[in-house]
């Protein structure tokens, strides 16, 4: 083994560029499917407030990215809320610490997400096939979906899932909890294991593994004996309801943040397959590379 | 600076070149006062018959992620590159060796012996908690077929970027700490007829760390691992035994590609 320094890797560098082949354009390689019926036709099983509460929200930087490994456990303001591994839910007040209310799931079985919605009237939590929200002032079930909710975007009007069996994620309305579309990804879709909403709703970027989804008993870090195994990260557009196939062509590897005006993705330190296969020796080296995807125009820049 | 496209010159990677680039890099960097770790990355050209096709490059992160694939050179597709070695297309052969953790227990359930092709025949069978993984019953890594109802591209086709040249590889194993790893990437032309020829690769080796991950402090990376008569038979072992209903019928054994002078490509350089 070589240990080199500096010069040593700009000759390589040069070196190596001259083998190396260009990164081609991106393919439009994707497909899209969404339901016909994006009009949500039933009637509302919870009623919206005229406010919603945000969770979990980060002030005064972006927000990060939502691990399905810590998503058993939420708190705003009010109210903490986690699930266990005997289906119990279990609604807490942050002030008193007293236990509000409880929520029997599935007996025995791992709460694996809970959700505090409409300012903490409304508690939803899912076990690995199903979601079943309730209403916090009287304990009655509101609303079920067949489908296990990974996460809410910020206006928490709608939700999403994975269909494990056709590399899609499916779109739910909220409170209607109808199914509003079907997004296909781009790569070998498997378990989701971090998500994040841009800060105006429009994107979805979702962290695959195959990894996941886990057993019960491998919840929450994921399956715990894997030899093989493969992830990537795809960038959902919800309004057109496509995979950005820009966005997976880079291989991007990692999680970043959206900007505030989300109009960027932007990331420090992740591998990217492509640029790394560019330029291998200069690549990623030195100092954690920051790159910043344009979601309009799908451009990844270098940033200094 | 934008990097979507990016000239490159189509000049062949030269002796000098080929020499410089089987180093392992293995190097940390300064930053101000602080040193960063270092990432493990190396760098192969893949030769045949004198003349480079293009590199394999892997890293391991600071996750214990494995990722990196083949790029083909001088601007050259995937399917150029075929064309001329007379292949059909490209996939990965990886070996594994384990020492430690629990038993390795196949698709059908019957225990793992290292090495062994990584995934196995079928994908994994349950280990501990951890429920199955499929795969494909062809020994290469992404899978060229998808299980039912699975309707989409399988791995292979996903994780080929045939314009860019470019051959993806990625894995992150996760095992109990203190168990040691090893892999055999090949680089694997298959002919299409049941035959195939490993053109280069890597080793990695390595220890699970606390996270259940590799410590990348622990990579050792090696070029071009021998190809080995085991490795041979584990391929050419893979026999058409277990039918998966409504599926491709299985292939059998693979062999070493050996040219037959009456196709009229003969592929340059290849035994």
């Amino acid at each position: 083994m070589i240990r080199m320094n500096t010069k040593t890797y700009g000759l390589c560098l040069g070196l190596l560029l001259l083998g190396a082949a260009a990164i081609a354009a991106p393919t439009n390689k994707h497909t899209i499917s969404k339901s016909t019926s994006t009009k949500n036709k039933k009637t509302a099983l919870v009623s919206k407030p005229a406010t919603k509460a945000k969770t979990k929200r980060k002030q005064g930087g972006p927000e990060q990215a939502t691990t399905i490994a810590a998503a058993h456990f939420v708190q705003n303001a009010q109210y903490s809320l986690t699930g266990n591994n005997q289906g119990l839910v279990t609604l807490s007040s942050l002030t008193t610490g007293a236990v509000v209310r409880t929520f029997q799931m599935d007996a025995g079985v791992q709460v694996r997400e809970v959700f505090l919605l409409d300012s903490g009237a409304t508690v939803g939590a899912s076990q690995k096939d199903h979601t079943v929200f309730w209403n916090v002032a009287t304990g009655n079930q509101l609303g079920r979906v067949a489908e296990r909710v990974y996460g809410f975007n910020h206006a928490q009007t709608e939700c999403f899932t994975q269909n494990p069996t056709n590399e899609t994620i499916n779109l739910f309305g909220y409170p209607n909890l109808n199914k509003i579309g079907t997004i296909a990804s781009t790569r070998s879709f498997y378990g989701p294991e971090a998500f994040l909403f841009s800060p105006d709703d429009h994107y979805l970027s979702v962290q695959t593994n195959s990894l996941r989804p886990e057993s019960d008993g491998d919840y929450p870090n994921g399956v715990r004996y894997a030899m093989h195994s493969s992830w990537s990260v795809d960038m959902f557009d919800l309004q057109t309801f496509q995979a950005n196939a820009a966005f997976s062509d880079y291989g991007i590897m990692g999680m970043g943040t959206f900007s505030a005006d989300s109009r960027f993705y932007n990331l420090t330190g992740v591998p990217i397959i492509s640029l790394f296969l560019a330029d291998p020796v200069g690549f990623d080296q030195g100092p954690p590379n920051i790159f910043q995807f344009d979601l309009t125009t799908g451009l990844l820049t270098k940033l200094p | 600076m934008l990097l979507r496209k990016r000239s490159v010159s189509r000049h062949e990677a030269s002796r000098v070149l080929v020499l410089l680039l089987m180093a392992t890099f293995m190097a940390g960097t300064t930053v101000g006062n602080a040193k960063l770790p270092p990432k493990p990355t190396i760098v192969v050209p893949v030769t045949v018959g004198g003349k480079g096709y293009g590199v394999i490059a892997i890293q391991v992160n600071p996750d214990g992620s494995i990722t990196g694939g083949f790029q083909a050179g001088g601007g050259s597709s995937l399917s150029g590159m075929e064309q001329q070695l007379g292949q059909q297309h490209l996939n990965w052969l990886v070996v594994g060796s384990i020492t430690g953790g629990p038993s390795l227990i196949d698709g059908q359930g019957s225990r793992i012996s290292p090495p062994y092709i990584d995934p196995p025949d079928g994908g994994y069978g349950q280990i501990g908690l951890s429920p199955p993984s499929w795969a494909d019953q062809i020994p290469w890594y992404w899978d060229e077929y998808q299980r039912p109802p699975l309707i989409t591209d399988p791995e292979l086709t996903k994780w080929t970027k045939d314009g860019s040249g470019r051959l993806w590889y990625g894995d992150r194993p996760v095992n109990d700490p203190g168990v040691k790893l090893g892999f055999d990437i090949f680089l694997i032309s298959d002919f299409g007829d049941h035959t195939y020829q490993p053109i280069g690769g890597v080793h990695i080796g390595g220890t699970i760390g606390g996270g259940n991950t590799l410590d990348p402090g622990t990579i050792v990376l090696t070029p071009n691992p021998p190809f080995t008569p085991g490795d041979r038979n584990l391929v050419g072992g893979w026999g058409p035994s277990k039918p998966v209903p409504g599926y491709p019928p299985i292939k059998p054994p693979y062999t070493i590609h050996k040219p037959q002078p009456k196709t009229g490509v003969t592929p340059n350089g290849l035994p």
